[in-house]
């Protein structure tokens, strides 16, 4: 398992080039799926700024490595609010469903296998992956 | 578990669905006016410069009542306005300001706020927070309601019993009106730990579980403001 903050603002190198592209900004999660499905990129030198999960070349500890930098690209249409800045899970504040507020996103922790969100990390509290119900624009809101 | 909570606090608290997006906020409490049950909420829009909604959240459609935030399930929750006319009253109409009066013709004060009994099902309006006529009273006090009341216009007549369960608080409170209404259905709790002792007593479950239409979670009431509870996975 891997936290984001440990790759948090780590460059994002192109293979073919040995070129930094850009730097990861922020993790984007699917709740339906709860899993990572990419992230989002600063100063990129692609078309875009989100690399999708599927378009990475490799996970490492000092870098994400791409094969191109046209796998920074706008992301698919479905996708385009979930990676926007307003549904940014860090940071956002996390409701169970009956209404109690836990508190802030801290981390999120995941696997570098197959991006599967393992835990929330909040400011004196895990939230297990699988207890996410929906991520919006108010707040994240788990089972429990 | 129960938990009691003033309706006014409810006002103002974002109503978010079960994706984290925040759909409105609580305008105003609506009652059934035959039963004095919760019937749902008006709604104000978020945000600074938006006015009512037009829509309306029945109860019976909210997933989540917690100190944060009205959960519901996704927009198509909401009702519109029609659903929630008629036959209820407002908080702001029939129920608050009026007085409350004993069958006997004691006057007990003015009603300033109403008491939820809040469970992971069902809620009741459970008693009246009033201003005490009585002027060496405390400045708030909690009479218990019975079961169903019929909330007219501007006085409310209470059984006499209603002032042996006067409460100064909360905490307390919810035994307080469990008694209460046992006492009204002329269960046999007239034993003498029914007064002054405001906890529930040990002694008192078997009578309680006699009672077969209380529902069962108020026999767990806990005699705390929701806001009091921790916060972190206590809802397994």
């Amino acid at each position: 398992m891997i936290r984001f903050s440990d790759i948090s603002g780590n460059p994002v190198m192109d293979t073919s080039t040995a070129t930094a592209v850009g730097k990861v900004q922020a993790p984007i999660v699917d709740p339906v799926t709860q899993r990572l499905i990419g992230f989002r990129v600063k100063k990129s030198k692609g078309p875009g700024d989100v690399v999708l999960w599927t378009g990475l070349a490799g996970l490492g500890p000092d870098a994400l490595t791409v094969d191109s930098a046209e796998r920074l690209a706008d992301p698919p249409a479905e996708w385009k609010r979930r990676a926007g800045t307003k549904l940014d899970l860090i940071g956002r504040v996390v409701l169970t469903e009956h209404g109690h507020l836990l508190g802030k996103v801290r981390d999120v922790e995941f696997d570098p296998a197959d991006g599967r969100v393992t835990s929330l990390l909040l400011k004196d509290a895990f939230v297990d992956g699988e207890r996410l119900l929906g991520i919006g624009s108010y707040a994240v809101v788990v089972t429990g | 578990m129960t938990v009691l909570l003033k309706a006014a606090d409810l006002v103002k608290r974002p109503v978010v669905t079960l994706a984290g997006e925040d759909v409105g906020q609580i305008k105003d409490v609506v009652y059934s006016s035959q039963s004095g049950e919760l019937a749902g909420f008006t709604l104000n829009g978020r945000g600074l410069f938006s006015g009512p909604l037009r829509k309306t959240l029945p109860w019976e459609n909210v997933h989540g009542l917690g100190p944060a935030a009205v959960m519901i399930r996704d927009e198509s929750s909401l009702a519109d306005r029609k659903a929630l006319s008629g036959v209820t009253e407002g908080a702001g109409g029939a129920v608050l300001g009026s007085t409350v009066i004993t069958q006997s013709g004691r006057r007990l004060g003015v009603v300033t706020d109403v008491i939820l009994a809040v469970g992971e099902t069902m809620t009741d309006a459970v008693g009246y927070e009033i201003d005490p006529a009585d002027a060496s009273a405390p400045r708030r006090q909690f009479v218990p309601l019975p079961d169903t009341l019929a909330v007219s216009g501007e006085a409310l007549m209470l059984p006499d019993a209603a002032t042996e369960f006067i409460r100064d608080d909360l905490a307390g409170f919810g035994a307080a009106v469990e008694e209460f209404r046992n006492r009204l259905r002329g269960q046999a709790v007239a034993k003498a730990e029914a007064k002054g002792d405001a906890r529930p007593h040990p002694a008192d479950q078997p009578t309680a579980a006699a009672a077969s239409s209380e529902p069962p979670e108020k026999r767990s009431t806990t005699q705390e403001l929701p806001v009091d509870e921790p916060t972190a996975g206590d809802q397994k």
